[in-house]
């Protein structure tokens, strides 16, 4: 459903992604991690067709996104990490807009958003402008958005980030059932504990390369640790964080 | 539709895209605002009718005067596609790092309609600038000759389909740069090429006042050549709709119309074709352009402290890096120039009144900034607004005020004028510095804190600062006559910055005082 072969992108001289190798199938919800500056934004946006790869393909749906970009993007849904938004626009007329650039009929469109609207409780705020919604508001419509055209594939980048704890509950259900019809999810996100409950397989990235991808028991057991957070932070080499924290506490206090 | 379609547009997808430009750049004006920002739109509107009437003022007497009707509409399409040109620079930097491209680039959308949208997003923002800029030369047209209606739907067509041809022209010029120009350059670059446009249309404006020869009495007797040499100046091409609708038909005048078809079609067909289908590509390749900033030395503020520190940092990086904040500032600071000039070549005495105007234009051009909301570190830290404005106040006359006194002195020594002129120059510097001070007074707004649509403009502001500055100047041109009045005046003056200073610290702090 989601597939890259040897992904790779610079900028200037910095390599940002190096030969990355995905693969999500259907039912599938892949936990995609890795500190800041992996290289994880960069793969969602070559995966949207935001941005071309220099070398390497990538295929959503079995089609190439960069050689079939209509074909590909029309089967996906993508929630990104900063969405951007028509400020002036409401709720409402934002929604429709994105229907109508996924062909959706009017009638289908103003059903399903009026729906997906009442479910995200932004139903009272559907002619409100989106340039007076909360950061998590403004999630939400993103996120409708994103599942507006029933896609096969979801690729959501800190669909979290500003969510209530309600909504969090409701979207990591959501995102069970999706997998469980069929859909391939990827899902980049700094909170593992979400990451280690909800994900199938987590792959994880630093400087550009995979290091490792397998289930959270199989990463887990790999490095013989309890939690993933522990697996994660030896992968990407941190070092012991208390001894961190008092490094930083004391730079505070020497100048 | 079936043009759309045939060029691999998707009609509905492009209807959207267009709507939502639309709502977002039309909002008020539609009503979707309420109709109180819908009463303020339209009065906008109107008022860009006068600044509009304004501009065309001297083409429209032109277009009156004139006894050939072809050299009339010909001036008339000129003066439309220069303005509709050097205004729609703006707009193509959209074309070339659209906002929506993040909304958009990952959705089912073709290339085609993605540029189309973006194109017709480009139309609609000349119509804007056309019919304000238009309508006075065309009335002109039409009433010159008894009130004709075929003269007048001709001109209405000429002013039409010109500003189309210019548009096209920019969209099919900058789509075809974007293929192997980075965004950035290109950017700086229109910037740039708007900055001259408006010297040069500002510095045309205030020709006649300084060359006899540029006046319209002499430009009005020209009779266009029936010579196909007169097809090189674009404006024939289009003026030669109205020749033809008044009767005036020849050879030259049908090969002008041709010549306009073409103007029209070829970067039409460039659009529909081989330009808007690489366009989305272009955009994402350009996107993901590794761009190194040029940062400044921190090291050279250390010695200011805290706030002035923060203050210069800010501004110094903003004239370094940002090239709205340059071409906003070179603007000013060249508009100040040819006015000078202008005064100068009038009365060397009077071409110091132009600095009273000059830092306010320049304040101006740094408060407005897209990044206005960033400013939210000043208001979210124990810090001293009052002092960071003062800072930005006094850094705009050293850096701004200060190299345009230079120059007036320089052009001063140049031509002779000997030590009565430089008196009057620093008096006017004085004086500049009083403006900027009383305007900063009224209306104390941190640098970059202002948005570039709706904020308010303080024209009665900056009036009433002006007036507050020539009534020095004017002093001092009074006191000229004896030493004691100078050092009076002179002495008031700086005991008057010195009031000023305080009384915007006081002000500032009552704001502060007020918000806590």
């Amino acid at each position: 459903m989601l597939e890259t072969w040897g992904l790779s992108k610079s900028y200037g001289q910095t390599r940002a992604l190096i030969d990355l190798d995905l693969r999500v199938g259907p039912g599938e919800i892949l936990g995609f991690l890795g500190p800041n500056g992996a290289g994880k934004s960069t793969t969602v946006k070559i995966l949207a067709g935001l941005i071309p790869a220099d070398y390497g393909r990538a295929s959503i749906a079995g089609f190439d996104i960069a050689a079939d970009s209509i074909e590909a993007k029309r089967r996906m849904g993508y929630v990104p990490e900063t969405p951007k938004l028509y400020e002036s626009l409401t709720a409402d007329a934002f929604l429709d807009i994105i229907g109508a650039l996924h062909h959706l009929d009017s009638e289908t469109s103003r059903n399903r958003r009026g729906e997906l609207l009442e479910l995200f409780d932004l139903a009272a705020s559907r002619h409100t402008r989106l340039r007076e919604f909360s950061k998590g508001m403004r999630q939400k419509v993103v996120i409708i958005a994103a599942l507006l055209h029933r896609p096969d594939v979801l690729i959501l980048d800190e669909p979290f980030d500003g969510i209530d704890a309600n909504t969090t509950l409701v979207l990591k259900s959501l995102l069970l059932q999706l997998a469980s019809q069929g859909k391939a999810i990827l899902f980049s996100s700094h909170v593992l504990e979400v990451v280690e409950r909800i994900c199938t397989r987590v792959c994880i990235i630093h400087q550009g390369r995979k290091l490792i991808e397998g289930t959270a028991d199989e990463i887990r057991g790999a490095y013989r640790v309890p939690s993933l957070d522990e697996a994660f932070a030896r992968l990407t080499g941190l070092r012991e964080p208390s001894a961190i924290s008092a490094d930083i506490l004391a730079a505070l206090e020497r100048t | 539709m079936t043009l759309l379609r045939d060029s691999g547009v998707d009609y509905r997808q492009w209807k959207a895209l267009v709507r939502a430009h639309a709502l977002t750049d039309y909002s008020a004006l539609l009503g979707r605002d309420g109709p109180a920002a819908a009463r303020r739109a339209a009065v906008r509107l109107l008022f860009t009718f006068v600044v509009g009437g304004v501009m065309s003022y001297k083409a429209a007497e032109a277009v009156w005067l004139a006894p050939d009707v072809f050299f009339a509409a010909s001036v008339m399409t000129a003066l439309t596609m220069f303005i509709v040109a050097i205004l729609g620079l703006s707009t193509v930097v959209s074309l070339v790092g659209p906002d929506d491209f993040a909304i958009v680039g990952f959705r089912p959308v073709s290339s085609q309609t993605y540029f189309a949208a973006r194109v017709t997003a480009l139309l609609l923002g000349t119509i804007e600038v056309a019919v304000p800029i238009g309508w006075l030369p065309v009335a002109a047209l039409t009433l010159r000759d008894g009130g004709s209606p075929a003269v007048a739907a001709a001109a209405t067509v000429a002013i039409a389909v010109s500003s189309c041809a210019v548009t096209f022209a920019l969209a099919a010029v900058f789509g075809l740069l974007m293929r192997s120009v980075s965004p950035k350059k290109l950017t700086r670059a229109i910037l740039s090429a708007q900055t001259l446009g408006f010297i040069a249309l500002f510095s045309a404006y205030w020709m006649p006042f300084v060359d006899r020869r540029a006046e319209l009495a002499s430009i009005v007797s020209v009779t266009m050549s029936s010579t196909s040499a007169v097809l090189l100046f674009p404006g024939t091409w289009f003026g030669s709709y109205v020749a033809l609708a008044a009767g005036h038909t020849s050879w030259v005048t049908w090969q002008a119309a041709a010549l306009s078809l073409v103007a029209v079609g070829v970067p039409a067909w460039g659009i529909i074709g081989p330009l808007s289908a690489r366009y989305t590509v272009a955009l994402g390749e350009h996107s993901s352009e590794s761009t190194p900033g040029r940062s400044i030395s921190l090291t050279r503020f250390a010695r200011f402290r805290a706030e002035r520190r923060a203050m210069l940092i800010l501004l110094a990086s903003q004239a370094r890096a940002n090239l709205n904040v340059q071409a906003g500032l070179l603007t000013s600071a060249l508009m100040v120039v040819v006015m000078g000039g202008v005064f100068f070549v009038q009365n060397p005495d009077s071409a110091a009144f132009v600095l009273l105007f000059g830092p306010l234009n320049l304040r101006e051009a740094l408060q407005r900034s897209p990044e206005h909301e960033a400013a939210w570190p000043f208001f979210t830290t124990p810090c001293s607004r009052a002092l960071a404005v003062t800072t930005a106040r006094d850094a705009l006359a050293v850096f701004l005020l200060g190299p345009l006194l230079l120059l007036f002195m320089i052009v001063h020594l140049a031509a002779g004028s000997g030590a009565r002129s430089f008196a009057h120059i620093a008096a006017a510097g004085l004086a500049s510095y009083l403006t900027l001070q009383v305007a900063v007074l009224t209306n104390p707004a941190l640098p970059f804190s202002m948005p570039m649509i709706g904020a308010k403009t303080r024209i009665f502001v900056n009036v009433g600062a002006m007036f507050a500055g020539g009534i020095v100047v004017f002093a001092m041109q009074v006191a000229f006559s004896s030493r004691v009045g100078i050092v009076l005046v002179v002495l008031g003056s700086v005991l008057a910055a010195f009031a000023l200073d305080k009384a915007t610290y006081w002000r500032l702090r009552q704001l502060e005082r007020r918000r806590a």
